[in-house]
């Protein structure tokens, strides 16, 4: 039971946005290879407060991934197994 | 007008000379519904996320053109018709597009492409900067994500999983 109170911790260094900070790296749908550093191994969209994406790029991040699944280049739901 | 964008996936076990003839109804499709096409681009033969149609496997094809919104309710009328599309999707670009000027650009950037056998081609200005652009600051992403996330993206996972 110590493990839950641990993930209660403060952060130590303040996130970034990836985006804000390079803005020569471009959101695309069209390019999986990126987008799939903001999901989860299983599939799922990793949320604003854990990416450290500001709200504007974490909103076009999230309708590219959307897009992305929707040509089949993202998976909706992935098993463990697939990577 | 506006620019849009389709992908659309047709079937894996479509031969060359089979597709030909449904690349040239879909480019058909465009002209006739007053469309501009500006780029047509074979992604080739990828695998799927998941399976569509009982397929792994799916012939990628991207489209960038020019036109109304009636074109693309008839191209995407044809394409959910034809059982050889496994899936499409179309995607505004730009909600206002010169015809007139992109069509004299492509038309320099062929010129420009073809005396001196093509040593740089972008025929779409930004369109293909973009996708350039990309490419490197891939692996930047990636480099940057395994240092400083690595630890706190373990505590939720774990409780998800």
């Amino acid at each position: 039971m110590a493990r839950f109170k641990r993930r209660r911790r403060t952060f130590g260094r303040r996130k970034v946005c990836r985006f804000c900070a390079d803005s020569s790296l471009a959101i695309d749908y069209k390019n999986p290879r990126t987008l799939r550093l903001f999901t989860t191994e299983r599939g799922k969209i990793i949320p604003r407060r854990i990416s450290g994406n500001c709200a504007k790029h974490q909103r076009q991040v999230t309708t590219a991934i959307k897009r992305a699944r929707s040509i089949a280049l993202m998976p909706y739901a992935a098993t463990l197994s697939h990577y | 007008m506006r620019r849009y964008e389709n992908v659309f996936i047709a079937s894996p076990s479509l031969s060359q000379e089979d597709r030909q003839p449904l690349f040239d109804k879909l480019t058909k499709i465009i002209s006739d519904g007053q469309g501009l096409l500006v780029k047509f681009d074979e992604w080739g033969l990828k695998s799927l996320a998941y399976v569509v149609k009982k397929q792994t496997r799916g012939y990628y094809v991207l489209t960038d053109f020019c036109g109304d919104g009636a074109l693309v309710k008839e191209l995407e009328r044809n394409m959910s018709l034809d059982e050889r599309f496994l899936k499409y999707m179309t995607v505004c670009t730009a909600e206002e597009v010169d015809v007139a000027a992109m069509q004299a650009e492509m038309a320099a950037a062929r010129e420009a492409s073809r005396p001196d056998a093509a040593p740089e081609e972008t025929p779409s200005g930004g369109e293909e900067e973009q996708s350039a652009q990309t490419e490197p600051a891939a692996d930047d992403v990636k480099a940057a994500t395994d240092t400083p996330e690595s630890g706190d993206e373990e505590a939720p996972a774990n409780g998800e999983v």
